[in-house]
């Protein structure tokens, strides 16, 4: 896999600079190959030929970081786990995948019953470094795993989402066809993801890849304090961020400038164009540009340059502008019909960065993947979005909204139904809605509505807190006679939203 | 205007925030101890403060807030600036 020939290169040839800095200490680049190395070699003795997966608890310090690309260069995926999520929901994730063992850095970690739990830090592993390790990665097969990565399912389980060597190769080649996006390798790149959200590989890479440290943000801090104080203690110049993060620091703007940031690239989110114009005046010598694109494509389809002057947009929206040149991206109608330029449909997308399908899933698996004849009359497989742009003259493609009830709350996807689904099971009720809601800051949170009398929240939501992840857990509730209908006898989520406000 | 007075009204605006009074704030209070206090209701919280008292925090401040207790004193600082 070239990807992992460069990467593998590029952490030989930077040895001597720093990769991370994490909680104020640096690592270089010869410490992070050491980490691999050792990691390498216990994958080699306790990880079977046979066995692709392992589950990764993610922490934030240097050997989770080089776990990862331990077990890239023996040809393994890693599984994310996020430590701070209930640990039934782990489980199901890493016995779905068949998970052979699961690396921790602490000795603390959760009892994944049954499931080998490794830790990978030198000090507990006892090992010496003993193995032979290959150098070059050809032989590691495009089609393997490279992770799975499970999001919020409508169903009330838990979605997998495998991505092969070959899915994150294509992702590598896309990102590196923009001749105005250059990291160097004196660059200082902030990672602000979790590592459970994909997006952490686009700020990951192309660093890693130029020989430019990250500044690593601690998943327990504010992190848009701890953002700042790394903007400003270190004069980062490469910012991949959420939009989110600019909506709680916007009404400090006129205390912050950063006039060395070169990059500012927003994935994750909706962008405003409004509060994007403000945050402009804080890093004034930046480009800022605009990712799009599903886990189901490898993070990252669309890019869009973000100019002084007008961007385009769509009811506020900064456009996702174009697809990378090997991607082929349309818009359909209902009836997977191709729509024309300048016609609103559900955006789907075909290339090779598409994952082969959800993990053991056919339902979903042929409700969202279809196969359409392209304009050179190739037969192509397209990836349904569940979002809804369209794309003007120019080719650039601008967001509308979404088709079903998945939305986004901090940057991570949440399946509305999913947590319907989980109340209605520990409440025993029927009449119970989610739905996204605007705070006063303008970023998403997710109420509850119910039918009935009212009652207490606490219970309820401590147990949410075993079911699903933090950001999953409603923060707003109301209780209603009935719920507001519209002509259709549909529920009126406009409606309903305002009595959340 | 005292500490307890100041208590009081800082209460008020995270019971507004947080939709509950199931906390007592006391100089050493953190997040981790009151529901709900979180990365996204702590800036709601911090602009009630705000409009509550007519002023405007500094980022630098904010940002090394660790407790209860420093969120108070910020505030004093910020009166007394005012006065």
């Amino acid at each position: 896999m070239k990807f992992l020939n460069s990467l593998y290169n590029s952490f030989i040839t930077n040895a001597a600079r720093n990769a991370f800095c994490i909680q104020d200490t640096m690592y270089s680049y010869e410490e992070l190959n050491n980490a691999i190395e050792s990691i390498r070699n216990i994958i080699q003795q306790k990880i079977g030929f046979e066995h692709q997966y392992v589950g990764l608890v993610l922490r934030d310090d240097l050997t989770t970081y080089a776990s990862i690309f331990a077990l890239w260069f023996e040809g393994k995926a890693y599984v994310p786990i996020n430590p701070a999520a209930p640990i039934s929901r782990n489980l199901e994730t890493l016995n779905k995948i068949g998970a052979r063992a699961i690396f921790d850095t602490q000795t603390n970690g959760a009892d994944f019953e049954g499931i080998e739990l490794v830790c990978t830090n030198d000090e507990y592993s006892n090992t010496v470094v003993s193995g032979s390790f290959s150098t070059t990665f050809e032989n590691i097969d495009s089609i393997n795993h490279a992770y799975v990565l499970f999001t919020s399912g409508s169903t009330g389980k838990p979605k997998g989402i495998p991505i092969s060597f070959g899915n994150v190769d294509a992702l590598i080649n896309g990102l590196g066809t923009d001749d105005n996006f250059s990291i160097q390798d004196n660059d200082r790149c902030l990672q602000m993801y979790d590592l459970t959200f994909d997006a952490s590989l686009t700020a990951i890479l192309p660093a890693m890849l130029a020989g430019a440290c990250l500044y690593t943000v601690d998943p327990g801090s504010i992190k848009y304090f701890q953002i700042l104080k790394l903007l400003n203690r270190y004069e980062l110049t490469v910012l991949k961020m959420v939009p989110s993060i600019i909506h709680y620091l916007r009404p400090y703007f006129d205390q912050i400038l950063a006039k060395q940031v070169r990059y500012c690239i927003f994935g994750g989110g909706k962008l405003f164009d409004d509060i994007l114009s403000e945050w402009r005046k804080c890093i004034p010598n930046s480009i800022i540009v605009n990712h799009y694109g599903p886990t189901e494509s490898t993070v990252c389809s669309h890019r869009y340059y973000i100019s002084k002057n007008q961007p385009k947009t769509y009811n506020g929206i900064v456009s996702i502008g174009k697809p990378w040149p090997k991607l082929d991206c349309i818009i359909v109608d209902e009836s997977n019909n191709m729509l024309e330029n300048g016609k609103e449909g559900e955006l789907c997308i075909s290339g090779p960065q598409l994952t082969g399908g959800y993990w053991m899933n056919d339902m979903l698996n042929t409700s969202v993947f279809f196969d359409c004849k392209h304009e050179s009359g190739e037969l192509k497989r397209y990836y349904k979005t569940g979002d809804l742009c369209y794309r003007d003259n120019e080719g650039d493609f601008l967001f509308v909204g979404r088709k079903d009830f998945q939305v986004k709350v901090r940057g991570y996807r949440v399946e509305l139904a999913e947590i319907e689904f989980h109340i209605k099971q520990i409440t025993n009720l029927v009449d119970v809605i989610a739905i996204d809601v605007e705070n006063s800051l303008g970023n998403t949170e997710i109420g509850v509505g119910f039918v009935g009398q009212p009652f207490e929240m606490g219970d309820l939501l401590s147990k949410m807190r075993t079911k699903v992840p933090s950001y999953m857990v409603p923060t707003r509730h109301a209780f209603f006679n009935d719920f507001p209908m519209n002509s259709n006898g549909k529920i009126d989520r406009k409606q309903l939203r305002l009595k959340f406000k | 205007m005292d500490k307890e007075q100041l208590l009081l009204k800082i209460t008020e605006a995270f019971s507004k925030v947080l939709e509950h009074n199931n906390f007592e704030l006391q100089n050493e209070t953190t997040a981790n101890d009151v529901d709900g206090w979180d990365s996204v209701t702590h800036m709601m919280i911090i602009n009630e403060i705000e409009n509550l008292f007519s002023i405007k925090f500094q980022l630098m401040d904010l940002m090394n807030m660790q407790n209860v207790g420093d969120l108070v004193a910020v505030l004093e600082k910020e009166l007394a600036s005012k006065a």
